[in-house]
């Protein structure tokens, strides 16, 4: 990040906040103009960047509209995004959502991470942060480059209109031709009708997509990040600087660091089998979940029989199918398992889809659809049009179930539970912005039907594959559950249904997963904080220690929250949809989050929440 | 015989606060009962009603993954190490 940060390897970390700075540029897409700031930090939050400083920042522009054009869109880097810690990938996206809303009608704070290469071609270009704002008068891309190697980047405004309509990894290979040294962040047909879509998703281009020529774009997916960026004509952005080997020495510890990272018990849940015991990444929830009927199937409902057995990845592999591990930049988690049609002679053929859990198990299970060839088609399908498969396939899972419940008078040309020819008719619909009924989301299809009961959602934000009958922590996740709020699998590994428990699980432990998303690295790499101020320390020379680590995930949390009050959530807006509350015997987990459970756990989280705000000063 | 004996992170606070113990048996079954005995609380979070090993979890026994089939009467030796791995998780 700041001038000096990623420069010289240090050996004793010395630096704090003031000797710090941050590049930052403003665009305004309406008049083209771009001015540089060099931003001098004043605490961690400034330091660290991703959503630490985008909250800040977001604090100083609220809008009533996401998709005003004055509404702004924050792209940005975490501390390590860029650098030689392995997973140092990521890029941020922060903006007032048009998806998650609070009941007073009022957009809501949200980010959306994403791996793959562009965000180090960003570092290379020495940027940290680009605020966006307006409107571009025509599709647009954002070309960043440097007319000289230590140059100052450039930014170009280039003509976008034969990218219109086209899908995303088609764009995408179409931008690799015409600048062979960029990385890309684009968005797809949904992006560009983001009236009717409010799920659209902002792809990341990967080396391996490059080079394969096969969509294998990595995903800020979340809160309908690519329709804001949709909103401003922008359809995607450039990041053109040629790869430069390192002139400075690397830290010692840094080697030691990567290999826990790429062999570490922290990310062995995530690499394959094969590598150094690994669990064989998220697709294994398939087998670990599911004989204890603990995943979603039906909208969240488990049909508590064997009807997903097909989908193990141990019985896909028995098809006609290779699955292989790969990975993003020089990642050694390989964390993709990357799906393809066997040949004749037992080699991978045509790239499918790239399977994790998520997306596979909410466009096939959640839809009543168990055949893995179909699942395919789906998981590509979402992936090309760039909506988020999450909220695609949950919203998808509520259409299904309203219709089984009013046959009378269904909804999306009727579609039904395990009907993969509609379902794959109404993505396309909904991607190509001619369904937006359903392209709203859950939420608003809910409000509008007057069926709120399993309308699988939180503010807005569709719920990810894990049970909500199982996680009462959902409606405090800043950015959907399962990547903002660390409590979704707390009930199945420690089985504990008290008060005290599930208070501290939200308000203290589960926090703990919005680290990396300041952190600029994977969450799969499964680092303790001990670890990552040490790395930070190698890579940066800031003094931190894991205390004040702690501090920094708890504040960004905390500002995460105030913003969510101050744009229009009360209390009312942390509540679950009511059929979540039942029991649901074929759930092989306890019964606990009864409506009086969550109705005491409410006011204690509100009030503990409360509390630590005003510790905080940020009351 | 004493066996080294890894956690899951999750499950340190049901034994004594570490998810690195020492504990001793001829096999796994033998070493597990072992452990019940010393943090019951770990039982009802590591196997089902009928005993078996919950299906998210897989045994490495010596960096070798174990099958579940085999797992009860796997022999056990001085210094050998036995990790409990959890396979749910997210992303
Ligand atoms: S863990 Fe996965 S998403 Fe993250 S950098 Fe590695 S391969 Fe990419």
């Amino acid at each position: 990040m700041a001038d000096d940060a990623h420069g010289d390897a240090v050996s004793v970390p010395s630096k704090v906040p003031a000797d710090f700075s941050v590049r930052r540029y403003r665009v305004d897409l309406t008049s083209r103009k771009v001015s540089r700031e060099t931003v001098a930090c004043e605490d961690f939050e400034d330091v660290f960047g991703g959503i630490a400083r985008g909250f800040k920042l977001l604090e100083s522009c609220p809008v009533a509209d996401a998709y005003d054009p004055s509404a702004t869109l924050i792209m940005n880097l975490g501390l390590l995004s860029g650098t030689d810690f392995m997973t140092g990938l990521r890029t941020y996206f922060l903006a007032y959502s048009p998806l998650k809303r609070s009941l007073s009608g009022l957009p809501s704070p949200m980010w959306s991470a994403g791996s793959g290469k562009f965000g180090t071609k960003v570092r290379g270009l020495n940027i940290d942060e680009i605020i966006f704002t307006g409107r571009c008068d025509t599709p647009s891309l954002l070309h960043i480059r440097r007319d000289s190697e230590d140059g100052p980047p450039v930014f170009d405004f280039v003509d976008a209109s034969d990218l219109i309509g086209r899908h995303v990894n088609d764009r995408i290979q179409d931008l690799h031709g015409r600048y062979p040294d960029a990385f890309f962040a684009v968005i797809g047909p949904a992006g560009e009708n983001y009236q009717h879509v409010r799920f659209a998703a902002i792809a990341l281009s990967t080396v391996n997509q490059l080079r394969s020529g096969d969509g294998k774009s990595r995903w800020c997916g979340r809160g309908g990040m690519g329709g804001v960026m949709g909103s401003k004509n922008l359809i995607g952005i450039i990041a053109d600087s040629p790869d430069r080997a390192s002139t400075t020495k690397a830290p010692p510890i840094l080697k030691e660091l990567n290999l826990e990272v790429a062999r570490g018990k922290g990310s062995a849940r995530f690499r394959d089998k094969g590598k150094n015991n690994g669990g064989g990444g998220t697709w294994s929830n398939y087998s670990a979940l599911n004989p204890v009927h603990a995943m979603p199937e039906m909208n969240f409902v488990p049909t508590g029989t064997d009807a997903s057995v097909p989908l193990y990845r141990d019985n896909v592999e028995q098809g006609p199918y290779v699955v292989k591990d790969e990975s993003c930049f020089r990642c050694g988690i390989s964390c993709h398992k990357n799906v393809y049609d066997k040949q004749e002679d037992g080699k991978a053929g045509r790239f499918r889809a790239k399977l994790d859990f998520e997306p596979l198990n909410l466009l096939s299970s959640n839809l009543g659809i168990f055949d893995i060839d179909q699942a395919l088609d789906l998981v590509e399908l979402v992936d090309e049009l760039g909506m988020d498969s999450i909220s695609c396939g949950t919203t998808l899972a509520y259409v299904m179930e309203y219709n089984r419940r009013h046959p009378e008078a269904p909804i999306a040309d009727g579609m039904s539970y395990g009907d993969y020819k509609k379902t794959l008719e109404t993505i396309d619909k909904i991607g190509n912005g001619q369904l937006e009924q359903v392209g709203q989301g859950t939420l608003r299809l809910a409000e509008q039907l007057g069926e709120m009961g399993y309308a699988m959602q939180c503010k807005g934000v569709e719920f990810p594959a894990y049970l909500p009958q199982t996680n009462p922590g959902y409606p405090w996740a800043l950015a959907g559950g399962h990547m903002s709020m660390r409590t979704y699998l707390l009930l199945l590994h420690e089985r504990e249904t008290g008060l005290d428990y599930w208070v501290d699980a939200i308000t203290n432990r589960g926090l703990s997963i919005l680290r990396d998303d300041f952190m600029g690295i994977c969450k799969f790499s499964g680092m303790s904080d001990e670890r990552m101020v040490e790395a930070v320390g190698a890579l940066t020379g800031l003094a931190i220690d894991v205390a004040t680590l702690k501090q920094l995930i708890r504040r960004t949390f905390l500002r995460g929250y105030r913003l969510e009050r101050r744009h229009g959530c009360t209390d009312d807006d942390y509540v679950m949809p009511a059929e979540v509350h039942q029991e649901y015997p074929q759930i092989e987990l306890p019964y606990f989050n009864t409506p009086e459970f969550f109705s005491e756990l409410k006011q204690r989280v509100t009030a503990r929440i409360d509390e630590l705000l005003v510790a905080e000063g940020l009351s | 015989m004493s066996v080294n004996v890894e956690l899951p992170s999750a499950l340190a606070r049901y034994a004594g606060g570490t998810k690195f113990l020492v504990a001793s048996g001829d096999n796994v079954r033998m070493l597990f009962e072992k452990l019940w005995e010393d943090y019951p609380q770990l039982r009802i979070r590591l196997l089902d009603k009928r005993d078996q090993l919950y299906p998210y979890f897989v045994l490495i026994k010596n960096n070798v993954r174990l099958s579940p089939q085999e797992l009860c009467d796997i022999p056990l030796d001085d210094g050998d190490t036995l990790e409990v791995m959890t396979l749910a998780g997210g992303g």
